[in-house]
């Protein structure tokens, strides 16, 4: 019996229609835990090396981890994994909700989608009944609406994942939604999925997650809760979630404002969570197991629509980056972007680019088809999400990001196109930030915060030094925080409500019926990194050094206004950075791991393939 | 008279306790901040009577302003 | 007393639903809990939490007594007497006792609070 696993591995081939299992192997689940470990591993073992990432032998690839819907605080978090049709490399997205848990109550640790479906398809899984479904009649609907006619179809207790027009139309930072409204957002996911003419994919499941040790797991587990319900931040995180983050991120110069340009909105107050809450929020819709439900069930009035959010990500780059500076502005866009199917991150930044174009005069009314591109211009960002999510226009340029539309456009704006590695910058503006800089561009996915957010670091530590200290955080951080990515749980309880890291230590144990230190789970987190690494190396011709370098912006062009007016990284504390980082990660000068540090972590079988 | 409270990391990184501070009232937040010797942008949130302000909010008679900061650190 | 609820606090998380089955059945599986949450999504958005009343009405719709009540007024049913006709089922004015396939008997909430203990938004309690 393999304890806090749904037990087996599903692999439907859409170009055959064969749907197959396979019991889940405990070796591997002890190697590479579950989540983001099991996706990078299946991608690297099961995808032909060179795939098209928008062809049939790329996978695509839904992983929840051992905690997944079991009785952990925040155990409600899915792995979506491929290679990413925005970068190039490896793509692991994460989302929240319910739709983890169920996919472990099914019996699943991974489910594998290969091939192509001769025509929209959904996917139907109910325990062991897989079915591959007519979904004709829903290609192109919204993502809300087609969650809604599969929820209204099927039942209520079916937890569904969908692509919008975005991912349909070959948008390539399309994302995947479930419950209304939370996204596996990043690195095109939703591309894949509509590139194998999936539309969505329904489950139910109702079978128990074994347990080990029971007794211990319900007393490890009601500790975990008893901490987050007497932590001094929960009344915070309860009511406002991630948008709480807005005012104290303008208040340091860390919001992306006008193209990542400044770190401080003119009338962010406007934005706040509290503005947000007074304004528009009707509810708390926390993921699975959650007590700190950064979800918030909102209803824009101006707009007459119902939309989860805006979380701090879309209200900085939909909000700030534009400059936009009414919530019920964000929050419509935010739902546009989210029933349009695209990540509202990239989105969000592909539109201030373009904004910033057009105010230099790289871009004209004739490019826009007569649309005011001007920073602030709400109607312009609604018109341009439905652009891009259509590929009308410009917006077939823009539906490629930033990367390759400051290739088209030309004239200097690679500078100011903020990605690493072809994928869009999240929300914190990192002129005068380190450690939270080399965050993005190391990052294994490209410019997101999620696998290490060491802006506070900064903070602790002084914002204009550079010292091996950062390197050393931001590598500690892509261990600690991918660590949850892999048991499939969220780190917030621990990021917002200081929940004692050792507190999982007897929990997994129980849960699992291995005893596992927590740093014993590290070097597993550290082992998964340097896989999706060498992935990178064996995808993308010439990988290397290069990719991990952020756009010019950041260490050629001054913060213009706010807080951090003034403040520009040296090219060389860049280079210096990563000179630090790549020693203590054991890689070479160009970012390769050594052969010693693949040895280490038992991955040289892995890098023979490279 | 209004009543400053400290939560987490802040409570020991404070030079002076809140309640050696004098009356807060009619001041801005950001100045409590500084009298209390503690780095601004570790503040995270400002919560007065249950609700989220800017560092730029003035104090009233009766409030109850609670200082938290960013507490994982990750 | 019995088992009440705020649905309007509630954020859809089924923690209470786990501890449920947890501490009920021994096992991790919200499918086999005690109080049911309904999503209504996406219009007009909220959780609704419906709980036991120990209304006793199951226990007088039972054919064969199998639902017995103890001294604090809470009902239970008596698996081993139920001959799974389902008449509480479709008797329960608050649709709270449930079926799964693994158990020929239906099940309800017997007031344990281990619900009430791990909520998060203090949604929960025992009045």
């Amino acid at each position: 019996m393999l304890y806090g696993y749904g037990g087996n591995i599903l692999r439907i081939d859409l170009t055959t229609g064969s749907i197959t299992t396979e019991p889940t192997d405990p070796k591997l689940a002890e190697k590479f835990l579950g989540g983001r470990g099991f996706g990078i591993y299946f991608l690297f073992t099961e995808m032909p090396r060179g795939a098209d990432p928008l062809g049939p032998d790329n996978l695509l690839i839904f992983s929840p981890g051992p905690l997944s819907g079991t009785l952990v605080p925040g155990a409600g978090k899915l792995d979506i994994a491929c290679k990413s049709p925005l970068t190039g490399g490896y793509a692991g997205s994460n989302v929240g909700g319910i739709l983890t848990a169920e996919i472990k109550y099914a019996g699943y640790d991974s489910i594998i989608l290969k091939g192509k479906a001769p025509k929209p398809v959904y996917i139907f899984i109910d325990n062991d009944k897989v079915e591959i479904r007519d979904a004709s009649d829903l290609w192109g609907k919204g993502s809300l609406e087609t969650e809604k006619i599969l929820k209204d179809r099927l039942g209520e207790e079916f937890q569904i994942a969908t692509i919008g027009p975005g991912g349909e139309n070959g948008v390539k930072y399309a994302c995947i939604t479930t419950d209304y409204g939370r996204q596996a957002g990043r690195g095109g996911v939703g591309t894949v999925m509509g590139s194998k003419n999936v539309k969505a994919v329904a489950v139910r499941g109702n079978k128990s997650i074994p347990v080990a040790d029971v007794q211990a797991f319900r007393r490890a587990a009601r500790a975990m809760y008893k901490a987050c319900k007497d932590s001094p931040g929960l009344q915070v995180w309860q009511r406002y979630g991630t948008a709480g983050v807005t005012v104290w991120s303008n208040e340091i110069g860390a919001f992306p404002t006008r193209n990542f340009s400044s770190g401080q909105l003119e009338g962010f107050e406007n934005l706040s969570g509290e503005v947000m809450r007074e304004k528009i929020v009707i509810t708390d819709k926390g993921c699975f197991g959650c007590p700190s439900p950064c979800g918030k069930w909102s209803h824009v009035k101006k707009y007459g629509v119902r939309v989860e959010g805006p979380e701090y990500e879309s209200t900085a780059l939909l909000g700030g980056d534009c400059a936009l500076t009414d919530i019920e502005d964000v929050a419509y866009a935010n739902y546009l972007a989210d029933d349009l199917g695209l990540d509202s991150i990239s989105a969000g930044n592909v539109i201030a680019f373009a904004m910033e174009c057009y105010e230099r005069g790289i871009l004209t009314d004739k490019d826009t088809d007569g649309i005011k591109l001007t920073f602030g211009n709400a109607e312009a960002v609604f018109a341009m999400l439905k652009k891009i999510a259509y590929k009308e226009g410009i917006g077939a340029v823009l539906a490629e990001g930033v990367k390759h539309a400051s290739q088209v456009f030309n004239k200097g704006s690679e500078v100011f196109a903020i990605q690493a590695k072809g994928m869009e910058f999240s929300g914190y503006e990192s002129h005068n930030a380190p450690s939270m800089l080399l965050s993005y561009m190391t990052c294994d996915v490209g410019a997101h915060h999620n696998r290490s957010w060491a802006i506070t670091y900064d903070i602790q530590t002084g914002r204009d030094t550079v010292t091996p200290d950062k390197a050393e955080r931001v590598i500690y951080l892509q261990h600690v925080r991918p660590l949850f990515d892999a048991l499939g749980a969220c780190r917030l309880q621990w990021v917002e409500l200081s929940l004692d890291l050792n507190l999982y230590v007897p929990t997994i144990a129980a849960l699992t019926g291995l005893e596992r230190s927590w740093d014993d789970l590290l070097k597993v987190s550290e082992r998964i990194w340097n896989l999706t690494r060498l992935f990178w190396f064996r995808e993308v011709p010439g990988f290397g050094r290069a990719w991990d370098m952020p756009p010019a912006r950041f260490y050629k062009e001054p913060v213009v206004s706010g807080p951090t007016k003034g403040k520009v990284m040296a090219l060389e504390d860049v280079e210096r950075l990563l000179d630090m980082y790549y020693e203590k990660r054991g890689w070479d000068a160009n970012g390769r791991p050594s052969p010693q540090k693949l040895e280490e972590l038992g991955l040289t079988e892995f890098a023979a393939a490279v | 008279m209004a009543t400053v409270e400290l939560l987490g990391i802040l409570r020991e990184q404070a030079k002076v306790r809140p309640e050696d501070l004098g009356p807060a009232d009619g001041k801005p937040v950001a100045d409590v901040i500084q009298a209390l010797g503690l780095p601004a942008d570790l503040v995270a949130f400002v919560m007065v009577n249950g609700r989220q302000q800017p560092k730029t909010y003035i104090i009233q008679p009766e409030d109850h302003v609670i200082l938290i900061p960013l507490i994982g650190g990750g | 007393m019995h088992l009440r609820a705020d649905s309007s606090k509630c954020c859809g998380c089924r923690a209470c639903q786990v501890a449920c089955s947890l501490a009920n059945f021994g096992e991790n599986n919200p499918k086999k809990a005690r109080l049911a949450i309904h999503p209504h999504f996406p219009d007009p958005g909220v959780f609704e939490v419906r709980t036991c009343t120990q209304c006793g009405t199951c226990a007088e719709v039972c054919p064969v007594d199998a639902i017995p009540v103890d001294k604090k007024g809470v009902y239970d049913i008596d698996p081993e007497k139920c001959i799974a006709c389902m008449a509480c089922v479709e008797a329960c004015p608050e649709g709270v006792i449930f079926v799964h396939p693994d158990r020929e008997a239906p099940f309800k909430c017997i007031r344990c609070g281990q619900c009430v203990a791990h909520c998060g938004m203090s949604v929960l309690w025992i009045e």
